[in-house]
């Protein structure tokens, strides 16, 4: 777990960052509308499938250490 | 066994030629699907959202992905997948910035987009970059195709019919001139995918990559169960395993080919956002979604389902290799660039090799397929309609179109033996991606998300920035800062972290010049930034929107009605269902969803006067749709 846990979180801080800059952006510029169903689901999808991503790569590092 | 001397048997290439003869077959049945350009290159905008995730899968897996995957995970392990895995914080800027723009601005290639969006000169900047960087791309898959097939069957496709050009000293040299095997396989290859790509167009591209893809999934896979079975079962498989070949990302900033951080970079920010931003063969495919919400659910199942599993079949040889040498199965010298051959090579019997070698040709036949459609698009869209011949009938610009697909496959096939003689060139095409890439790239960013950034600007980005880019690889010093800070030793890796340094660079020519220089009208660039995204939809559409409402998708018995002109005339309690009013744009598909949109058009709602349940449409509407009057079909509201 530990030879991993830099890259693990290296890559969700700096994708992470990209991933939430953009989404705020399309969000504050106006392409997508927070009162909008169809684009609050799909924040809700990005933003669950970041977190899926993201636990399963924990997942990996911690049963492959086992 | 060594593998130059190849495994193939008549069974295998059987299954080859049979393999080949039958995409072809299938391929052109498309051909009644292209009658206009829009047709030709966009599938006539159709598609459901499981057909463009299938064929979105063949743009990120190419022939040479089995042989550089498996490398990396006989070397790396299982963080061989860490190019597969990180695509999804990419997912923001899609699906909710250039998704939509391309869709709704019905630009029709990425050049279209820069003119639009800033003036001609940038278009052609663009244009270039992209045609050659595109041409030379098809080259090189059926380069990198002829050399793995000639190292795993052993000879070219002319020796499988006992024809041997190298058996006389005068034809010996003829052959070795061309490239030997490696050209016959490229052009039996090129023949057969840039015949069924005149054919069919976009349509013939997306139909054939559904049976490319479960190829490519089902020979990465066969080699992963055969290779846990022929090293004792998934508990021997996972301790043949080094503990470090288990975890899902490789050493921070070691080892020098294969650090975590240059891979994150290089792959993040360069190679994935040009797939996403810059590919011409992944625009046209989401641009024939039937809509935006269909190419929004295409992308989540590329990301999130089929790229990891794209990750493990491409690498499962290499895997399978590292567990054998652990148990003395291969010697512990193996050549890594060899173990995707050597372990095929011994644990598929006769016929499954033929499988195998069906994956590797059409992984590589639907990345290709995709470039040649996309090329043939620059070329009618960009070079030959709006400066060589404007103002011709569709017809002329479609059997142009049909033209320039057949010569983008002949100049990739004569690129093979350049590659074969000049290695140089193909190191050259390399250092080209490398060096135009970073450009685009942030030029499509800024582009998108900032409106205040200014023709100028763009054009400074990709010249000053490919410039920049093509200092660095002269002086790889300049990249030494970015490199140094990750921890890594002096030389080592510094061309993974390029793309940051492309990058920065660019965004800092970009910003600064648009400072200096005068933005276009905002009343110019409606629908082609983030922001004006609304504005884009409501021009697409050509009158209000109704999207906030989601209705129920109706089944309704369709009948021709020539008074219907262009509308769909339905009953008003239909329209209510559908939560639609006259004007709206509604999707008119076959019942049966494994159609996937191949029988469907996208058609306005006219004033609702017909009997409940039936929906009245003109014979020609019909017959564009490629529907039969009679028949029941889904109706459903787009915008």
């Amino acid at each position: 777990m530990k030879a991993n846990l830099w890259q693990w979180l290296y890559e969700y801080a700096v994708g992470g960052t990209f991933f939430v800059v953009t989404l705020w952006l399309c969000f504050r510029l106006g392409g997508a509308e927070a009162d909008h169903p169809e684009d609050r689901k799909t924040r809700l999808i990005l933003i669950l499938g970041l977190i899926g991503y993201f636990c399963g790569h924990g997942l990996w590092m911690f049963f492959a250490s086992r | 066994m060594h593998p130059s001397a190849g495994a193939g048997t008549p069974l295998d290439y059987g299954i080859i030629v049979v393999y080949l003869v039958g995409i072809l077959a299938f391929g052109s049945i498309f051909h009644r699907w292209s009658r206009t350009t829009k047709e030709f290159f966009l599938a006539g905008q159709r598609f459901s959202w499981w057909l463009i995730a299938i064929s979105c899968i063949s743009v990120v897996v190419g022939s040479y992905s089995f042989i550089k995957y498996s490398m990396a995970g006989y070397s790396y392990g299982l963080s061989s997948t860490m190019t597969y895995t990180n695509d999804w914080f990419l997912a923001p800027v899609f699906v909710l910035g250039w998704l939509p723009i391309i869709y709704f601005s019905r630009v029709t290639s990425i050049p279209e987009y820069f003119e639009r969006r800033f003036n001609r000169p940038t278009r052609v900047a663009a244009l270039v970059v992209m045609l050659i960087y595109m041409l030379g791309y098809i080259g090189v898959n059926f380069y990198t195709l002829g050399i793995a097939i000639q190292a795993l069957l052993g000879k070219g496709i002319l020796g499988i019919f006992g024809i041997n050009f190298s058996s006389s000293a005068a034809s010996h040299d003829f052959y070795q001139t061309l490239g030997g095997t490696i050209l016959g396989w490229s052009l039996v290859v090129a023949l057969v995918t840039g015949l069924y790509c005149t054919f069919g167009g976009q349509t013939a591209v997306i139909m054939t990559d559904l049976i490319q893809a479960a190829l490519v999934f089902l020979g990465g896979l066969v080699i992963l169960f055969l290779g846990v079975h022929y090293v004792g079962g998934w508990h021997a498989f996972w301790q043949g395993l080094p503990p470090g070949h288990r975890l899902p990302f490789s050493g921070f900033s070691t080892p020098e080919k294969f650090p975590f951080v240059g891979v994150f970079w290089q792959d993040l920010f360069s190679s994935s956002l040009a797939t996403y931003l810059i590919n011409q063969g992944m625009i046209m495919r989401f641009m024939s979604a039937k809509s935006v919400k269909e190419g929004r659910k295409a992308i989540y199942v590329v990301i999130l389902l089929m790229m990891p599993i794209a990750g493990i079949a491409v690498a499962s040889a290499g895997w399978v290799g590292r567990a054998m040498r652990t148990y003395g199965m291969i010697p512990a010298d193996v050549e890594p660039d060899q173990i995707f051959v050597i372990v095929s090579a011994i644990i598929c019997k006769p016929g499954v090799l033929g499988l195998v070698m069906a994956a590797l040709i059409a992984a590589m036949m639907s990345k290709v397929n995709a470039m040649i459609n996309g090329c043939a698009a620059l070329f009618v869209n960009d070079i030959y309609q709006p400066f060589l011949a404007p103002h011709r009938p569709d017809k002329h610009y479609l059997r142009t179109a049909r033209i320039s697909s057949l010569a983008v496959s002949i100049i990739g096939v004569a690129l093979v033996p350049i590659y074969v003689q000049k290695h140089s060139i193909y190191l050259a095409h390399a250092a080209f991606q490398a060096a135009t890439t970073p450009p685009l790239i942030v030029a499509v960013l800024l582009a998108i998300l900032w409106k205040r950034y200014t023709p100028a600007a763009a054009l400074a980005t990709l010249v000053a920035g490919a410039v920049a880019m093509a200092v660095s690889l002269a002086w790889p010093v300049l990249i030494q800062p970015f490199a140094v800070i990750h921890g890594m030793e002096a030389g080592a890796g510094y061309d993974y972290m390029r793309a940051m340094y492309g990058m920065i660079v660019c965004l800092i020519i970009g910003v600064a010049v648009t400072f200096f220089t005068k933005p276009k009208p905002e009343s110019e660039i409606v629908g082609l930034t983030v922001s004006t995204i609304r504005q884009g939809k409501r021009l697409y559409k050509g009158s209000e929107l109704n999207d906030r409402e989601t209705g129920e998708t109706i089944l309704v018995k369709m009948e021709a009605d020539e008074s219907a002109g262009d509308k769909a005339i339905l009953h008003p309690d239909d329209l209510a269902r559908m939560k639609a009013r006259t004007g709206d744009f509604l999707y008119v598909a076959h019942r049966h969803w494994w159609w996937g949109g191949l029988r469907s058009l996208h058609v306005t709602a006219g004033e609702p006067k017909a009997k409940s349940g039936t929906l009245l449409l003109s014979p020609a509407q019909i017959e564009e749709g490629k529907l039969r009057a009679g028949d029941l079909v889904k109706v459903e509201k787009v915008l």
